[in-house]
């Protein structure tokens, strides 16, 4: 067992998560997406983010509108739906938990 | 200097060079590749082509016009290999299944997914036996040959199946359908390998990458069902449909022709009717067949019209259904209109007519008559056929050279009569010591007098020399009559210990005779039949007396007298005897009645 491999998949189980919580402040289009997870080195490259993106929004938890842009084709800003909201919501909580959890068990003297 | 083409990318509109193109074209195809299990492929690559469109504005930057390989590899940098695009989404798929699965899903992405595809490299057709044998590792051939062995044995279900496998599975277009369709794992890697290796099958020429393009970029700007509908529309229409529709369209148009010709040929071909070599008589066809069977000409003629378009305008339907498969032509409304009247108005008037004729066929009645006969010298009646053999035999159609003329021996129209080979001949047993010749004739009609009339109207053909009969198959009756099923059944009767012989040619006479060995009638002819108290038998002479050799006069020429020394024969030993033609209902015992009609009858006497 590789240590990058396991590494990455910690990364990669908490994607979606991070995806809704960039829009959690407000609508974002994908590059403005992208630019901040990969701040966060969560992504090295951007075509991950687009099958997440579809998968999200048909799974009614984002929703986009389209907008003209100065350059180049039109772009799509998602924006939480509701149910994307509470969605978020439980994730954190959720995320809490587990952040004890593995404070609690990794805990080392 | 280097060539440049010009894509659409996104609706934004990109100068690029040749190489840089094929580069950007593998990726966008393998990536496609990557998402052809899930539903939100279209909207994922469009997704993708408009972000790779951002992307290739920003390296521009307005500065430059060309996009090159350096800038296609920067989007693939920073886009990410074929393999992260899936590898992430599965991997977060697979995050609720058992830890076992990731061995199969390493993070690479990579994925052995074998996929039915139609194989447009290995094709005779469609190319799905190419892609059957993709997918289940056979050698097409084999597969083929099936085909064409479960065509020959008359199953039609396999071309059907082919041609629903047709429109249903997709062709393999990309390079990286072609790997699926041959079960290796698509990676870039493996593609590439394609592309080099197969140079010439996959993008040999550049026609060939412009339409592919062309079509990806249609596929990519419309949505995805729609995409995947008309796709299979289109191919429907245009390769398989317009085959098949021409092929079809033809066969139409040649079946149609053929029928129609015949049914012209039936109508005014010639020599409809053989009515043999005799001089005379009237020239043939439908129209003189109808005239004896309809009572009026303008009902002959509406039901002839009537039967004609019946069978005409299903013709004229096929061969303008032909002419739309074959040159896409439309059928104006008020045509199919017409026809479809047309059509029932016929059936209409054939059905009343019918009905007419029918009602004329209602009634039938039996006249009965009495020839009285010159007692033979001997023990034996000798009964010869008066036709020449071979001639007259009983009615039949025939098939004439392929063509719809059609002949009835047997049946002759003369001037104003009409003559049948319909003559029955019975032998039975005499109530006394003498032969008794009696004829039954039987006509139909509109009403018992109608068809009585008729059946006394019917004259049959008997000659007598000394002891020998000479009896005619032909009957005959005035033209006026129409043909009711005029018909004549004579009986002769033998006294017991009498005999009578059978002439050669008396065979097609012979009607179901009773007979001790239950000979059949065609076996009867030839032998000498004694009249015993079981029945006709061949095999015991007349007795007492042995059976007198009487010379055998050759008939029907008149002889002289031969016989003029034995006392009970009249002076004159040829005693003709004919009845027919008058309207007298009493049964008729004069020897000689020869009504004008039937004069020709005996131009061969």
């Amino acid at each position: 067992m590789r240590v990058d491999n396991t590494k990455a998949q910690m990364r990669k189980g908490v994607l979606e998560y991070c995806i809704l919580g960039t829009l959690s402040q407000g609508e974002l289009y994908p590059s403005d997406i992208i630019g901040k997870l990969k701040d966060a080195k969560l992504i090295v490259v951007e075509g991950t983010l687009y099958p997440l993106l579809t998968r999200l929004k048909d799974a009614g938890l984002l929703t986009y509108r389209w907008e003209e842009s100065r350059s180049g084709p039109p772009r799509k800003y998602y924006t939480l739906t509701p149910v994307g909201t509470k969605f978020l919501n439980e994730l954190d909580q959720e995320w809490d938990e587990l952040m004890q959890a593995v404070k609690k068990t990794t805990r080392r003297k | 200097m280097k060539k440049t083409l010009t894509a659409n990318i996104s609706g934004t509109v990109f100068h690029i060079e040749e190489d840089a193109f094929d580069r950007m074209q593998r990726y966008l195809a393998s990536i496609r590749a990557q998402f052809s299990g899930s539903d939100g492929r279209e909207e994922i690559m469009a997704d993708i082509e408009a972000r790779i469109a951002e992307l290739f504005t920003e390296r521009l930057a307005g500065k430059r016009q060309v996009l090159n390989v350096t800038d296609v590899e920067h989007v693939i940098t920073v886009m990410g290999q074929p393999e992260d695009y899936m590898g992430d989404a599965e991997t977060a798929q697979d995050t609720a299944r058992p830890n076992s699965d990731q061995s199969h899903h390493t993070s690479s992405g990579q994925r052995r997914h074998k996929r039915l595809f139609r194989d447009p490299d290995d094709k005779w057709i469609g190319g799905v036996f190419g892609g059957l044998s993709a997918y289940f590792n056979i050698d097409p051939l084999w597969l083929r040959l099936a085909f064409i062995a479960l065509f020959l044995l008359g199953k039609g279900s396999p071309v059907l199946i082919y041609i629903l496998m047709w429109i249903l599975v997709p062709k393999a277009e990309t390079a990286a359908e072609r790997l699926m369709m041959q079960g290796e794992p698509v990676t870039v890697d493996n593609l590439k390998k394609t592309f080099e290796e197969g140079a010439e099958k996959v993008k040999s020429s550049a026609e060939r990458m412009a339409k592919e393009v062309d079509e990806l970029g249609r596929k990519w700007n419309t949505a995805d069902g729609k995409a995947r509908f008309r796709g299979h529309a289109d191919r429907l229409g245009s390769g398989l449909g317009t085959v098949i529709k021409k092929v079809i369209g033809v066969a139409l148009l040649l079946f149609g022709f053929f029928w129609a010709m015949a049914m012209v040929g039936g109508l005014i071909g010639t020599g409809t009717l053989q009515y043999g070599s005799t001089d005379g008589w009237e020239s043939g066809g439908p129209f003189a067949l109808a005239g004896m069977l309809f009572s009026s000409p303008w009902q002959s003629i509406w039901s002839l019209v009537a039967v004609f378009l019946l069978g005409l305008i299903p013709v004229i339907g096929i061969m303008l259904g032909g002419l739309r498969l074959v040159f896409e032509t439309r059928t104006p409304r008020w045509l199919g209109w017409t026809l479809g009247l047309a059509w029932v108005a016929a059936l209409i008037v054939v059905i009343v007519t019918a009905s007419f004729v029918g009602a004329d066929f209602s009634k039938h009645e039996t006249v009965d008559l009495e020839v009285p006969l010159i007692q033979p010298t001997g023990q034996t009646l000798y009964l010869e056929n008066l036709d020449p053999v071979g001639q007259g035999q009983r009615k039949h159609f025939r098939y004439n050279h392929g063509s719809v003329d059609w002949s009835m021996d047997g049946f002759v129209m003369q001037k104003d009569s009409i003559r049948i080979c319909w003559v029955g001949l019975d032998v039975q047993r005499s109530p006394d010591s003498l032969f008794h010749f009696y004829v039954e004739r039987t006509a139909q009609g509109r009403s018992y007098k109608e068809a009585q009339t008729r059946a006394s109207n019917i004259g049959f053909t008997l000659q007598q020399v000394d002891s020998v009969l000479f009896l005619s198959q032909w009957l005959a009756f005035p033209k006026a009559d129409k043909f009711r099923v005029q018909r004549a059944h004579c009986v002769i009767e033998v006294p017991l210990g009498k005999a009578i012989h059978l002439g050669s040619g008396t065979g097609p006479l012979l009607d179901d005779i009773a007979n001790v060995t239950n000979t059949y009638d065609g076996d009867m002819p030839d032998r000498t039949w004694t009249m015993t108290r079981r029945g006709l038998s061949m095999d015991i002479a007349p007795e007492q007396v042995p059976d007198e050799v009487l010379p055998m006069p050759t008939p029907p020429t008149p002889k002289e007298d031969r016989t003029s020394d034995k006392k009970n024969v009249p002076s004159a030993t040829k005693n003709t005897v004919v009845s027919a033609g008058t309207n007298d209902r009493t049964r008729e015992r004069k020897a000689s009645l020869m009504p004008n009609f039937l004069g020709l009858m005996f131009h061969n006497l």
